[in-house]
């Protein structure tokens, strides 16, 4: 994965002195774009590794956080892929939205498919939609939607889109709160293979424009996925990243429950903006 | 089992006064205080080498060595080594749960006589590596090859050889329980004077109690303790009034607790003798009073659906349901003190229309309480809260006060971690 990283690092400069070659968009984005495959299958161990450290129970079923781990390498390829038209490093994961049809089971063999979903225009710059499809035996078990914003970039043909305002955000009465330390960064991108610098490496982290070391933001909502304790075979999630949360940090957290909704929001308790809202949705909204 | 329940008697009991943690008993372990209190209640009924049917106990914070720490104890007493023990656990109900559970055995036939005990030490903590220490070196035990050991050590940072303290945090939510309760305090509206007053009562009713030498047969002094050290006699509303607030700064509502109105971190134990009539009567002591019946209780405090320590206000109604009994079959409530607002909110739960309606789902409100028959000889708030040792100071109070006064019945709640409550009916 740090290999990934680095020609991604690579490929990055190059796009920020000389623009990406020009070619449709449409084979670089949408439903007959290039597919990465990756077939892996899900050792129970390693699954245990990963429960471990986001707050999942060690259990017969595999968590859909680490089904994204398995998928975010290729996304990361793709995006620092010659013909991408923007570069991939720096690129800060927005939102994320998922729906399990049907729950993974240890020792299943999982294909991962990733694309690029769409290349859409955003405020800020460039939206990029990469989906990813979790099948085991042919079935689909998860469809996946990450959204990564390049901030500051203008893409020739981006799909015209009127981003939807971001949640507004009160900061409640906590329910919970999560200390944080460089060494939950160090766990995650131990577990997750994510070892993006500006999760390790204060300096890293300041190079790219952040105070000191963040942590990952699909650790935060992994963590907020374990906290709701979904025991349905099938349930949609979306989480929408605000502020990332600079470590070390204590963080405020309130779960509510509302029907067949559960929604867990992340905030700094100093200043009250929140880092991460998500929520989850069942059929029969019993989690 | 054909015949039915016999009843099970509370004989007495025997604790060492609770002290301040980091204090006087801070070089003591769990095993060495509850050793101690059982010495203690073994010389008061004369039970020296005698072998009882068992002994219950347990404490909250506890060594992973200490997983036989009740029997452990008991070897270290008077008691003959024949006697078996076993340890449980229940957060703060532990003692309680350790005292209904020697009683069951009673009612059921399966003993005539035994202990039911508790013990804490906040001082004598344990402490762990941390989770990532614990990780590598277990990684390492389970390596085959150097590559792997070489591996499982490169995983290592300096910060990883701090040991972990433990935390008084719910697990699953990271709050402390002062936390939690700020927050079950301010939906409840529960004042800063009510508080301060209901812990004012407390300091003044143990001190009277201790004045008039009602402690005398229950306590035996230890390390040079003879009161429990958390008592403050002098305690005024003004004095409480001026500290400043523990919990619920980070809340929207004004925060209304202190360490005044919560209890403070303490060292202690307790223990309470319990048996057949028939056993009592051999040995020609005199039942002090029943345990009845317990009923335990739980609630999602999690997804914030209800409060940490709130679950003692539904156990309380079923029990008493179960029993045909109201609250004007009550002569005494004793209601653990975790914190002055614990109290406040369960009576306030009770009084209120909607909540036992909507929450409890009976036609009509329990009531208020009588702040007289309430916690009569002071509770947590001045003695101290040892966790697993308050179900014993509580329960052998009570059945003293039973027979002293010549009461009927009292109702006795504890709350604890992880939102569970346990409550238990005692008679004369």
């Amino acid at each position: 994965m740090l290999g990934t990283y680095l020609a991604a690092a690579g490929s990055s400069v190059l796009k920020r002195i000389r623009s990406a070659p020009a070619v449709p968009l449409a084979q670089v984005a949408g439903p007959d774009s290039p597919r990465r495959t990756k077939t892996v299958t899900a050792d129970p161990q390693t699954v245990a590794e990963f429960c471990r450290a986001v707050g999942e129970p060690v259990r017969s079923t595999v968590p859909v956080t680490w089904l994204h781990t398995q998928g975010f390498g290729a996304s990361l390829s793709l995006l620092s892929a010659p013909d991408f038209p923007a570069p991939a490093l720096g690129m800060v994961h927005v939102a994320n939205s998922l729906t399990q049809l049907r729950p993974v089971h240890v020792g299943d063999t999982v294909t991962a498919a990733v694309w690029i979903d769409q290349i859409r225009t955003h405020p800020k710059g460039t939206e990029v939609v990469v989906a990813a499809a979790f099948d085991v035996d042919g079935l689909r078990c998860v469809d996946e939607r990450s959204h990564y914003l390049a901030k500051g970039v203008e893409v020739d043909g981006a799909t015209p889109h009127t981003a939807g305002e971001r949640t507004p955000f009160e900061a409640p009465d906590a329910t919970m709160t999560w200390k944080l330390t460089p060494r939950t960064a160090d766990v995650y991108a131990r577990v997750s293979g994510d070892v993006n610098p500006i999760h390790l490496n204060g300096l890293a982290a300041k190079a790219f424009g952040f105070p000191g070391r963040i942590v990952h933001g699909m650790y935060t909502a992994a963590r907020a996925l374990a906290t709701v304790q979904v025991r349905t075979d099938s349930f949609s999630w979306d989480v929408e990243f605000a502020t990332p949360v600079v470590l070390p940090a204590t963080v405020s957290v309130r779960v509510a429950h509302d029907g067949a909704q559960t929604s867990v929001d992340v905030w700094n308790p100093r200043d009250g903006r929140p880092h991460m809202l998500s929520s989850v949705r069942t059929e029969n909204g019993r989690q | 089992m054909t015949q039915s329940p016999q009843p099970a008697a509370i004989l007495g009991g025997n604790r060492i006064p609770f002290a301040r943690a980091h204090k006087q008993y801070a070089r003591a372990s769990n095993q060495d205080m509850l050793t101690s209190a059982l010495d203690g209640l073994v010389a008061r009924f004369g039970l020296a080498g005698e072998r009882l049917g068992e002994v219950a106990g347990g404490a909250v914070l506890k060594h992973s060595r200490d997983l036989n720490l009740t029997r452990e104890a008991v070897l270290g007493s008077a008691l003959s080594p024949q006697t078996p023990a076993f340890d449980l656990g229940q957060a703060c109900a532990t003692g309680l749960e350790a005292t209904v559970s020697i009683a069951q055995k009673i009612r059921l036939g399966q003993i005539d006589v035994g202990i039911g005990s508790g013990v804490d030490s906040a001082s004598d903590a344990p402490i762990a590596v941390s989770e990532e220490l614990r990780g590598v070196l277990l990684e390492l035990n389970r390596a085959k090859t150097v590559a792997q050991r070489l591996k499982a050590i490169s995983r290592l940072r300096p910060s990883d050889l701090a040991p972990a303290l433990p935390s008084n945090g719910e697990a699953r939510t990271g709050l402390s329980m002062g936390e939690h309760q700020a927050i079950t305090t301010a939906a409840w509206g529960i004042s800063r004077q009510d508080q301060d007053a209901l812990a004012l009562a407390s300091h003044q009713r143990m001190a009277a109690a201790w004045e008039r030498g009602f402690f005398d047969d229950l306590v035996t002094p230890y390390l040079g303790v003879s009161r429990d050290t958390t008592l403050r006699a002098d305690s005024t509303q003004e004095s409480l009034g001026a500290l400043k607030p523990a919990f619920g700064r980070g809340l929207s509502a004004t925060p209304t607790m202190t360490a005044g109105n919560s209890t403070p971190l303490t060292d202690g134990a307790s223990t309470v003798l319990l048996s057949s009539e028939e056993w009592a009567a051999d040995h020609g002591i005199e039942p002090l009073a029943y345990l009845v019946d317990a009923e335990a209780a739980a609630v999602d405090f999690v997804t914030g659906t209800e409060g940490l320590l709130m679950a003692p206000a539904y156990a309380v109604p079923r029990l008493l349901a179960r029993n045909g009994l109201t609250f004007a079959d009550v002569d005494v409530f004793e209601i653990h003190e975790a914190f002055a607002s614990t109290v406040l909110t369960h009576m306030a739960a009770w009084e209120s229309e909607e909540f036992c309606r909507e929450k409890l789902g009976l036609d009509a409100p329990l009531g208020p309480i009588d702040r007289d028959k309430l916690n009569p000889n002071g509770s947590s708030l001045a003695a101290g809260h040892p966790f697993a040792a308050t179900g014993g100071r509580i329960i052998a109070s009570v059945a003293k006060h039973l027979k002293e006064t010549g009461q009927r019945r009292a109702l006795v709640s504890i709350c604890a971690a992880g939102g569970q409550g346990l409550t238990a009916i005692v008679e004369a």
